[in-house]
């Protein structure tokens, strides 16, 4: 008796308990450093019978000691442990003391032999420009004339492809989106679920519903998105979206974790070790990752500058950034949080065209590179009908809509 | 002058003793980049391959653990029982030793050997033990793992366990656990043929900040488990709460 009424104490505690916030509470990521410590491979524990066996509490138990001995040898705080076996590092998350940066923290610490290095909470910055309110339409999609974009859903629509969107957050029972979004999580650190504008126009670009009466139409309309709320809007009219690394690095291991074909990063900002390592990971697992070219940066920015991410940007470029993809970017009409559309500008809504175009191709050729073809033998302006082409039934062609929709029936 | 016998309960008390020497000699003594830990779990019974090994009376398990950076780990856990007047009484320990390999691939290699050994308060009322050797694969969530022992409670009985395990997580701090294992006897010393048994668990856990809340549905077939002068359901709904420290 005694036992069924604890069971139904637990059972109740589990449930009325409300989630402890993701990661580091609400302090500014200027304070926090990330320290990554290898991870001992998992193994067999027979106490963890009834936790799942392979890490459990035990892991967890001596992941938070060994932390708390880092934090308290170099005076930081310890906020939290976020476990990255498929990199083979553990992450956590310190809180530097006042008096000291977050870079000089971090640089002691890479220091110390236990630490496999350590980087302070960076900043990146979405790639939208302004917005204005417009009357959709499909034919004011620039993708409509310039991708022949119906021509294309003629050949594949993105049908079982997997795009993780990392961005500010998504309006999942938007018109235009709704049954679109496999998850939708959050994970900014203490800050609540809320729908914002350039992860909607950005998750609009890719996948909007086609043929449903109501706005624009998605690249890849048949594809399903991973909603992954990395980045937030600034308070204010005309803010920047703004995301930290520690949210992105989490947004990036749940979409590796979550095989995702295709990864939208419609953003820049410095170098990290941990997200090029998240992204060489998700690279070798297979899937495309996608980034805005950032022309203020140096190299484009990062994670623009990574080997084998695709960078995109809205606008020719000079002859010198040569392996940098053009695709529609200006006066894009997409998805605008409260069930509205709204005209974007910017090298983020390229970038989300070519992750819908990269979702068009792999529902064609699953296992296949992304090969793109274009007017450069590397980057320049994207030829969407031949790059679908080429991956419908290998003819290495410059095709028109016509002859895209003759290639379907060959194939 | 007063002898003392020294029966199971006692050796096992002496087991425990010389496990916590050993946990605090390893804690102390421990290469800074090892990692350590411990916890301690209360549950309202202890099931093992779908059997009560604590007539499904609650135990308190005090865990421990070592992981070596180079792949070693070696574990511990001392196990008391509730008996049924409300009295504590140690019930087991299990040693555990092993080298785990993470692969380039991501897939972790994992090979051990475990012993324990259970007092005359565990189910079947005489103290016994095993002694399993394990090799595993794990990948993301996911691991299996094969088991072969030589004495498997009965000194010259060889017997066979394999199993899978899986879990996710459906939202943050949550974890959906599920385990299906078969166990075949392989030879026994009277060479009594013994059925291949099936057993499975699916369980959740909660984690609230130090404290994990688990509750698992565990089952198992053919036939039915057997203690305290009866026969009962190899069904049973365990709960437990631990504390890492």
């Amino acid at each position: 008796m005694i036992w069924r009424r604890l069971s139904l104490a637990i059972a109740a505690l589990a449930l009325a308990v409300p989630a402890f916030a993701q990661g580091a509470p609400n302090l500014p990521p200027d304070r926090q450093i990330l320290v990554m410590v290898r991870h001992p491979p998992e193994h067999f524990r027979p106490g963890g019978a009834y936790g799942g066996d392979y890490g459990d509490d035990l892991a967890r138990s001596a992941r938070e000691r060994l932390a708390r001995g880092i934090a308290r040898e170099h005076r930081l705080t310890f906020v939290d442990s976020w476990p990255m076996p498929m990199i083979g590092v553990d992450c956590f998350i310190m809180a530097v003391p006042g008096g000291q940066t977050a870079a000089a923290a971090a640089q002691e610490l890479s220091r110390d032999a236990k630490v496999a290095w350590a980087e302070p909470v960076e900043l990146y910055q979405a790639q939208g420009g302004s917005a204005s309110h417009n009357d959709p339409l499909y034919a004011a999609q620039p993708a409509a004339k310039a991708w022949d974009l119906a021509d294309l859903h003629r050949v594949a629509t993105g049908k079982g492809i997997k795009v993780a969107v990392i961005d500010s957050g998504i309006q999942a029972n938007h018109p235009d989106l709704a049954g679109q979004l496999l998850v939708n999580r959050n994970f900014v650190a203490g800050q609540s679920e809320v729908a914002e504008a350039h992860g909607t126009g950005v998750a609009g670009v890719i996948a909007a519903k086609s043929d449903n009466g109501l706005g624009i139409a998605g690249v890849a309309p048949g594809a399903r998105l991973l909603g992954l709320r990395a980045c937030w809007q600034k308070s204010g009219s005309g803010a920047p979206t703004v995301c930290d690394g520690l949210s992105l690095a989490k947004a990036l291991y749940f979409a590796v974790q979550g095989k995702a074909d295709v990864i939208n990063l419609s953003l820049s900002g410095p170098d990290s070790r941990l997200l090029r390592t998240l992204i060489d990971a998700a690279l070798q697992r297979g899937s495309v990752v996608v980034t805005a070219y950032d022309r203020s940066e140096r190299d484009g920015g990062f994670p623009a500058s990574v080997d084998g991410v695709i960078a995109v940007s809205d606008r020719s470029l000079a002859a010198t950034s040569a392996d940098v993809y053009i695709a529609p970017g200006r006066d894009v009409p997409t998805t605008e949080p409260g069930g509205r559309w709204f005209l974007v500008n910017g090298s983020s809504f390229s970038a989300a065209h070519v992750s819908g175009l990269a979702a068009l191709v792999r529902q064609r050729r699953p296992s296949a590179n992304l090969t793109l073809v274009s007017d450069r033998r590397e980057g320049g302006t994207i030829d969407a009908c031949a790059t679908l082409a080429r991956a419908a039934n290998g003819c290495d062609c410059n095709c028109g809509g016509a002859r895209l929709a003759a290639a379907r029936f060959v194939h | 002058m007063t002898a003392t016998a020294v029966g199971p309960a006692s050796r096992l008390r002496g087991s425990c003793t010389s496990l916590f020497v050993a946990a605090a000699f390893l804690c102390c003594a421990a290469p800074a980049h090892a990692e350590v830990g411990t916890t301690v779990s209360i549950y309202s019974d202890l099931r093992f391959r779908g059997y009560s090994l604590s007539e499904g009376r609650p135990v308190g398990i005090f865990d421990f653990a070592y992981d070596d950076p180079s792949g070693l780990y070696a574990g511990a856990s001392a196990i008391g029982v509730l008996r049924s007047g409300g009295d504590p009484a140690p019930l087991g320990v299990q040693l555990t030793g092993g080298y785990a390999k993470r692969l380039q691939s991501g897939t972790t290699l994992d090979f051990g050997i475990t012993h324990s050994s259970y007092s005359h308060y565990s189910s079947g009322g005489r103290g016994s033990s095993y002694t399993e050797l394990y090799a595993g694969i794990a990948r993301g969530r996911v691991s299996s793992r094969i088991s072969l022992s030589p004495h498997y409670f009965e000194s010259g009985r060889w017997s066979a366990y394999a199993e899978v395990n899986g879990s996710i997580s459906p939202a943050r701090k949550w974890s959906i656990d599920g385990h299906v294992g078969v166990h075949v006897p392989l030879r026994t010393p009277s060479n009594e043929r013994y059925r291949a048994e099936m057993d499975w668990r699916l369980g959740a856990s909660r984690e609230l900040g130090r404290l994990s809340l688990h509750a698992a549905w565990s089952d198992g077939t053919p036939g039915y488990d057997f203690y305290r002068g009866r026969r009962h359901s190899r069904s049973a709904l365990v709960v437990g709460a631990t504390w890492i420290f």
